[in-house]
């Protein structure tokens, strides 16, 4: 039986429907793909059934017919093995996406550009930049985490060892913080090396977000409980906050709610699907589709991804706030559809 | 010997181009062993229910009663084999391996870098249960050492067989040329699978799952991707399938399971490789989607049959095209050349297959095969007897 909980809101579908629309007439790829399989009838009744991998992005840089000009950009994943995701984001998607992101975090941790508050990073300075390859998702995840915090304050040293004296300072006062780091790299370099150390202390009124490289702790049997229970006993911080979110679709994430879930926002949606891709239905495991009403000159609004996870209720989370909300299980395990013809 | 350590793989080229024609035990030996070697990884597929294992074993079972494959004729070794097996099928390096080394070959095979290292070096491990003797002159190599080893030794080889696609096959070709040495390459194919809906229409319930499971077996669990996994699906049947009307992908579906982590990667994986697809290849033919399996979408092929080879070639790495003809006596106008293995469901009889086969006269498939028999290797495999490939036959009159 499908869920109808599954499904999108009205005002979100015909959103969608538009940029199906725009990026049919502006995105060769997009079209050829809708073409193929006569799905242009789909964008009304069925806006939510189309949707492109979001591997293509690794293959492939789609533009949705925006000129490359001295405004436009390129955003890189920061993965380290296999081929990286290239995001062509012009000005208007990448002004869209920043006021996305200030939106959503901001009303999660009632913080404003307006007031500013003490930003550490936990992360070296020295993220490995080939400028000419474009901007790295992590660089600008940072960046855009910034708009909340003053200056910078970087925890790791460019060997990914914790800087004692940044450490010194981040403690030495009561006042609100904000802490940002990816998970893996919150766990590796910095409560690791606490545990190591035998250090701990308390960071009160203060925020640690995090997300983004959770495949990796998830493959070292880190579970989001147990870090955030690390988290907890190290640094004693009041928020420890986890988002979900991909580089193709920067701005829109998701972010966790005071009641571990994460939820859907007014910039996004997500949807599971079965092994038939058929909606799957609550509590069900499913294959997650990301949907963010934010790309405009690439055609990341509708993505499958390989991750799996399952939609918990509508409306109803204990934290109080309306929409779907959901967990990230994990990657799907990657059963290798292999061909004759590779010989690798 | 499990080639994995850059020391190993040295001194395994030093001793390849000191040591050659160095005599394997015997073939009657050979044969023993690959016969227990067979019973053993038989009786660990059946307790685990592992049916690419079963399969395995089952072929070692063949080859190793090798008289009934070539009587009473007489094979010698050619020496140095090298074995590029194609990543698609988990045990493939083994299918290669025990054919040529039942001929009594010094075996060098490359272990794929997508292939589970885990089951390969399950097999090994019963290699030294069986008899250490089954380690003499045969090396496993993992693919960080195989080029170097290769490259050290191309004069000495005698063989090198290479299943992979042409480019994989040119491109190894030009940068590692054997001097003397038979090269022998076995590139992508694709297949067709005959389906009768006369049949289909009056199955029961439990005939119908058990074609659903055969096909599935045959796609490789929906993946497609073997060269004889079913590209082509030719239906018989008076009406035309159309996306309301074509029951076969239904019931597909339907018995599909639904454990996302295990088998949600094949779904995406299908969209992928058809967007792909879409993005670089040519896909302005005349045909109507039928629908989908696990993401992988059926097409019933509407335009000149003169252009389905074409077609075939674009799509059907990503893709399933659909002939519909009303009777099996118009296979001969629709059969497309070239094409490895047939499958064919319940309900086509042996007549209509004999008839099929002398009608078909110089275009037929290498394979003639029952529905759920598509990805079984045989000795026999693109025409070629493997046995007689991996040895030398002497004359003796
Ligand atoms: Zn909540």
């Amino acid at each position: 039986m499908i869920d109808s909980l599954n499904m999108l809101t009205d005002s979100k579908r015909e959103l969608l429907t538009m940029l199906h629309r725009h990026h049919y007439s502006n995105c060769r790829e997009f079209q050829l793909t809708i073409d193929a399989l006569n799905l242009y009838d789909q964008f009304e009744e069925n806006p939510e059934e189309i949707f492109l991998h979001s591997s293509l992005f690794k293959s492939n840089i789609l533009r949705s017919n925006t000129a490359i000009n001295s405004d436009s950009s390129i955003l890189v994943s920061s993965g380290t093995s296999g081929q990286r995701s290239r995001i062509f984001a012009d000005r208007e998607t990448r002004v869209s996406q920043q006021r996305a992101l200030l939106k959503i975090v901001g009303e999660r941790l009632s913080l404003s550009p307006r007031h500013r508050i003490p930003y550490y990073v936990i992360d070296t300075k020295d993220i490995l930049v080939d400028k000419s390859q474009g901007i790295q998702a992590r660089q600008a995840a940072i960046m855009g985490f910034n708009m909340f915090g003053k200056s910078p304050n970087y925890l790791l040293n460019s060997d990914f060892s914790i800087d004692l004296k940044v450490l010194e300072k981040l403690i030495s006062d009561d006042q609100p913080k904000l802490l940002f780091g990816f998970t893996w790299v919150v766990y590796k370099y910095f409560l690791m090396e606490l545990i190591k150390q035998g250090i701990n202390f308390t960071i009160p009124n203060s925020y640690l977000v995090h997300g983004g490289g959770w495949k990796k702790t998830l493959k070292e049997g880190v579970s989001n409980d147990k870090f955030k229970s690390l988290v907890t006993q190290l640094l004693s911080i009041t928020h420890c906050i986890n988002y979900y979110g991909m580089i193709e679709q920067t701005g829109s994430i998701f972010m966790e709610c005071s009641h571990g879930y994460l939820h859907v926002n007014q910039f996004s949606d997500i949807i599971f699907r079965t092994n038939t891709l058929e909606l799957s239905s609550i509590n069900n495991p499913g294959i997650v589709q990301s949907i963010s009403l934010l790309p405009k000159s690439y055609p990341g609004h509708s993505l499958l991804t390989e991750d799996f996870g399952v939609l918990r209720g509508y409306d109803g989370c204990k934290c109080g706030a309306n929409g779907k909300y959901f967990e990230i299980l994990g990657r799907l395990n990657k059963t290798i559809v292999r061909g004759c013809s590779d010989v690798y | 010997m499990f080639i994995d350590t850059p020391d190993k793989s040295e001194q395994l080229l030093a001793n390849l181009l000191e040591a050659k024609n160095i005599t394997n035990h015997g073939l009657n030996v050979r044969s023993e062993l690959l016969n227990k070697l067979g019973m053993l990884i038989r009786k660990k597929a059946i307790d685990h229910k592992d049916k690419e294992l079963l399969a395995l074993s089952n072929y070692f079972l063949e080859v190793s009663d090798y008289k009934k494959i070539i009587g009473n004729k007489i094979l010698q070794p050619r020496g140095l084999v090298f074995h590029i097996p194609s990543s698609n099928i988990t045990y493939m390096p083994f299918y290669s391996w025990a054919t040529s080394f039942l001929v009594g070959n010094i075996n060098v095979v490359r272990l794929s870098r997508r292939a589970n290292l885990n089951s390969l070096r399950l097999i090994l491990n019963f290699f030294s249960s069986v008899s250490s003797k089954l380690y003499v002159n045969q090396y496993f190599v993992l693919p960080d050492y195989f080029n170097s080893i290769m490259n050290g030794c191309l004069g000495s080889i005698d063989l090198r067989l290479i299943w992979g696609n042409r480019d994989t096959i040119s491109t190894i070709r030009k940068d590692s040329p054997l001097s003397i040495g038979l090269d022998l390459s076995f590139p992508d194919r694709y297949s067709a699978c005959l389906i009768s809906s006369n049949y289909y229409k009056v199955a029961s319930d439990t005939q119908i799952s058990q074609i659903c499971k055969l096909f599935q077996n045959d796609s490789l669990d929906g993946s497609f991707g073997a060269c004889s996994s079913p590209h082509l699906l030719i239906w018989i049947s008076e009406e035309s399938p159309s996306s309301d009307n074509f029951p076969l992908l239904y019931d597909l579906n339907t018995f599909i399971k639904n454990d996302v982590q295990e088998y949600g990667s094949i779904s995406t994986e299908n969209i992928r490789k058809f967007q792909e697809s879409i993005i670089t290849n040519d896909f302005s033919f005349k045909y109507l989607a039928l629908g989908k399996y696990k993401g992988r979408p059926f097409l019933l092929y509407q335009d000149d049959l003169k252009l389905l080879p074409t077609f075939l070639q674009n799509a059907s790495q990503s893709a399933t095209i659909v002939l519909y003809i009303k009777s099996i006596s118009e296979i001969k106008n629709v059969l497309p050349k070239n094409i490895q293995s047939m499958t064919y469901s319940p309900g086509i009889s042996s007549e209509e297959l004999s008839s099929l086969v002398a009608d078909l006269d110089s275009n037929l498939p290498d394979r003639i095969i029952p529905l759920g028999r598509a990805l079984d290797f045989d000795v026999v495999w693109d025409g070629y007897n493997l046995l007689e490939i991996f040895g030398r036959l002497v004359t003796f009159k």
